[in-house]
């Protein structure tokens, strides 16, 4: 299904991956199992023969998820729910949910009550990471997921599955790397719509099969100048949706050079230590081991310091922050992040999403005229 | 040589003529086809060089391949031109409201906008001055009354709620006009003050022309305005000269 895809087919699946998810489930008979944002251990999953797919949202109109979540919850959240509720309702054979910030807890309740047929199991991960009961913690709660797993599809996962399943999700993680430091390079290789279309998909479909796409559109790539007309620039926050966004990035000619989104490189610093004899060890070091989430880091700083060193690093011109509206943990690191940049002397813009009613002629606007100003300004 | 700058607005497009150091200037509704209204417009104007700007700008750039710069940039050079000590212009538009901050050399240092919601902008306006019985051209002339009204909703379907409410409460019209304009100024205000609002202070965009705007937003911020005469032709005339800019 993913495994011969060029850019234009990976554009359109990371735009609307479900009805090929239907179709490769129809055809594999296997098991769909859907997750919201951020650190499920998916490679527990895949053990089982599941596939994991990360819920990204929806942007067409939200029916259901109004009346269980008010208009003031974050976006992401309200139009997850609408997508599971109404649009792919019959697509997924269970869900796990991740319990990082308020709103994600109580989901975990509203999902379980709206899908009472269907496998629901929550997974809590710790906001002080700092403290060493979290690893403790981290490890006990994917012991619990393996167990909840096992106890739900009558199966059992070997260390070998478990090692197997590892290898594939880092071999994606490396293959969307080498990707992503070739667009770095050569901006005009690969666009940023098709890097982070690539990104997105890889949370969504069969890594497997997706590799062997990856691979081969790396193999295809032909370099060509060295992007002097691109202006280099560091993304942060959460996700970058629509995925349109990033055809205003391209119209401007912006190379975005690096990034902690978290559906960008923070995905991919998730690379599990093959070699350790205990993997749920290992899948446990590699949480604390990824860069800054808003929902459970409590210290802002972190990731200033991060965007700091990247946009040193990679001589990045400005840090383009993507905002989701009504994300509360985002609302509340903001205005922190916003001094500490201007206190760095770092050109910062900030981009307000909003799932469903995003009106993208506003954000042309407004990212056209911070870097309209920028240019003139000789940065 | 005769240069154009072509704004296409959300409710009028506008065209700045510039030809031996005087300007003119052309409007007319944007309506349901703005490519068609554009073409005409250039048609007759027969520019030799042309700039677009605002939010269809890329209509024309798509279409003609004609340049395009952002609106903010082109109210930075229209404010700046017709008045140099200008260092903040707020552009009230038919569907936004923009705050740009200048440097000294007149370049745009910092800028914000309105959320994606059009309230508090120039349709809200129309659909309010609509409501109360007024043409747009005579609502702010009409705002001259004693009892004060608070109206609370920006959103124009919740605010023609509250003046149907007001309306059956025996409030006159001219004090729910007054009410209205002030919640305008209400919702600029925190965004002037985000950006901070160094003088001197251009009013632009065609809320500008509206008198009670104008006097309420000088009261409320304490400084006075410099209003040009054709305050929401300043992006086109701004478009126009950076055309003009570009062959030298």
């Amino acid at each position: 299904m993913w495994e011969n895809l060029d850019f234009g087919q990976a554009i359109e699946y990371a735009a609307d991956p479900y009805a090929s998810i239907r179709a490769w489930k129809n055809e594999t008979g296997k098991k769909v199992v859907g997750s919201t944002l951020a650190d499920v251990p998916e490679e527990v999953i895949y053990a089982f023969d599941i596939l994991p797919v990360t819920l990204l949202g929806t942007h067409k109109p939200l029916r259901k998820a109004p009346s269980l979540l008010p208009d003031n919850a974050c976006s992401l959240a309200r139009s997850n729910l609408e997508l599971a509720l109404t649009y792919e309702n019959d697509l997924f054979d269970g869900f796990v949910l991740p319990q990082v910030c308020d709103t994600t807890q109580h989901m975990c309740d509203i999902w379980r009550i709206n899908f009472p047929d269907t496998y629901v199991e929550s997974i809590l991960l710790p906001r002080q990471v700092d403290r060493q009961s979290a690893r403790y913690w981290v490890k006990e709660e994917t012991m619990r997921l393996i167990s909840s797993l096992s106890q739900w599809t009558g199966k059992s996962i070997t260390p070998d599955d478990l090692k197997r399943s590892v290898a594939i999700h880092n071999e994606n993680k490396r293959l969307l790397s080498e990707l992503y430091q070739i667009k770095r390079r050569h901006p005009e290789t690969i666009t940023n719509k098709q890097l982070f279309s690539l990104l997105k998909l890889s949370m969504q479909v069969d890594k497997k099969e997706l590799n062997e796409s990856l691979k081969k559109i790396r193999d295809g790539l032909k370099s060509h100048s060295d992007g002097r007309n691109h202006v280099p620039v560091v993304l942060t926050g959460i996700t970058c949706d629509p995925l349109e966004i990033f055809d205003l990035f391209d119209e401007i000619e912006l190379n975005v050079v690096a990034d902690t989104l978290v559906t960008g490189s923070r995905n991919l610093q998730g690379i599990v230590d093959e070699d350790k004899s205990d993997l749920v060890e290992a899948l446990m070091e590699r949480h604390f081991r990824r860069g800054f989430f808003s929902p459970i880091h409590d210290d802002v700083f972190k990731n200033v310091e991060a965007l700091k060193a990247l946009y040193k690093e990679y001589s990045a011109k400005a840090v383009v922050y993507v905002h989701i509206e009504f994300c509360e943990s985002e609302e509340y690191d903001v205005p922190d992040l916003k001094v500490a940049m201007k206190k760095e002397g770092i050109p910062f813009h900030m981009l307000v999403t909003e799932y469903q009613t995003l009106s993208l002629s506003h954000v042309r606007t407004r990212l056209h005229a911070f870097f309209e100003s920028l240019r003139e300004s000789g940065r | 040589m005769r240069i154009a700058g072509i704004d296409v607005g959300s409710r009028y497009i506008k065209v700045a003529l510039v030809e031996n150091g005087a300007a003119r200037f052309y409007r007319e509704e944007t309506g349901y086809d703005p490519l068609s209204v554009c073409k005409r417009l250039i048609e007759e104007s027969r520019p030799h060089r042309m700039l677009a700007t605002g939010y269809g700008r890329h209509l024309l750039g798509a279409e003609r391949t004609i340049e395009t710069i952002t609106e903010i940039k082109a109210v930075a050079r229209g404010a700046r031109t017709a008045f140099p000590s200008c260092r903040t212009i707020i552009d009230i538009g038919g569907q936004d409201t923009k705050v740009v901050v200048l440097d000294a050399g007149g370049s745009v240092a910092n800028f914000e906008m309105n959320d994606r919601c059009a309230a508090g902008t120039g349709k809200f306006l129309e659909i309010m001055a609509h409501a109360l019985g007024y043409t747009i051209g005579d609502f702010g002339l009409n705002c001259d009354a004693d009892q004060e009204v608070t109206i609370s909703s920006l959103c124009a379907v919740f605010a023609e709620s509250e003046v149907i409410s007001l309306i059956s409460k025996g409030v006159t019209r001219e004090a729910m006009a007054k009410g209205l304009h002030n919640s305008i100024v209400s919702r600029i205000l925190p965004l002037v003050k985000r950006i901070g609002f160094p003088d001197d202070i251009v009013f632009a965009g065609g809320c500008a022309r509206n008198l009670c705007l104008q006097n309420m937003l000088s009261q409320r911020l304490g400084k006075p305005l410099l209003v040009h005469e054709n305050p929401d032709m300043l992006s086109a005339y701004g478009a126009a000269l950076c055309a003009r800019d570009a062959l030298s």
